[in-house]
């Protein structure tokens, strides 16, 4: 598994669609948040708004 | 006297399993779905842990006369299994440019295989169940597996983790409403965009 950092730009797509990534988001969280590695606290490029991803459904 | 007692308990024990079985029917997937209209209704699971499904995947109660509004549908229930669409109003027309709003069928699958999670399908079954062709079937629950959303042990499929099923309806109700919200993406831009040196970062992990 890619390990991703703060700052990072990833991509990710509907997991029910074949389009394999839609929107941009930033990762947020660092070594220090729980489940690094495994889930990201991210956010949305446009929207302040902070979401949590769990790192299989981030394609790159 | 004392059968007569004996007799009334009896029958309040009956009453009591039919109750039961009863509810318990109500809460499990009793038929599979059968057109992209019927999905909207699809019991998602057997407990509270499903509940960040979305809208249209989780079931509302079966009952003849139900008015449903699922997307910009309206739909009636006309009996247990059947459920006949109704017209739109046409300020909803003149607004809408699409009306075709069928779930993904890799969404379709994974709520029939979660709804049906103390079971495991071969792909007959699951095109079958859902009215999907079995050869788009084959195609979408390998796709799926690659994803650890279901678990294959042939021929034989079956939901895949919990939490990474939930997280997966999480994260595809997210990207719906960010798209809804904020427009969709121009993901070649972004690329396009991006700097084609190496990030700081890069450069200290060498």
């Amino acid at each position: 598994m890619t390990e991703y950092e703060r700052g990072d730009v990833i991509e990710a797509g509907d997991p029910f669609t074949q389009e394999p990534a839609s929107r941009p988001f930033v990762i947020i969280n660092t070594e220090s948040h729980p489940f690094d590695g495994e889930q990201y606290v991210v956010t949305h490029a446009d929207d302040p708004n902070v979401v949590r991803r769990d790192a299989a459904c981030i394609t790159r | 006297m004392v059968h007569k007692e004996a007799f009334r308990q009896q029958s309040i024990k009956n009453q009591l399993q039919t109750l039961m079985l009863e509810s318990s029917k109500s809460t499990k997937l009793s038929h599979p779905v059968a057109s992209h209209r019927d999905s909207a209704y699809v019991p998602c699971g057997q407990d509270g842990r499903w509940s960040l499904l979305p809208e249209e995947d989780v079931c509302a109660p079966r009952r003849a006369g139900r008015m449903i509004q699922a997307g910009k549908h309206t739909y009636r229930q006309t009996s247990k299994q059947e459920v006949v669409t109704m017209p739109i109003d046409i300020d909803t027309f003149e607004h809408e440019d699409q009306f075709d709003e069928s779930p993904p069928h890799a969404k379709q699958i994974v709520a029939f295989l979660a709804a049906n999670s103390d079971q495991a399908f071969q792909r007959g079954e699951i095109a079958d169940a859902t009215g999907i062709d079995p050869n788009t079937v084959s195609s979408v629950l390998s796709r799926l597996k690659d994803r650890n959303l279901v678990r294959h042990k042939p021929p034989y499929w079956a939901i895949g983790d919990r939490d990474r099923v939930t997280a997966a309806f999480d994260l595809s109700q997210d990207i719906r409403t960010f798209n809804e919200q904020l427009g969709e993406e121009e993901m070649d831009a972004w690329r396009s965009a991006g700097n084609d040196e190496a990030h700081p970062s890069d450069e200290r992990n060498k």
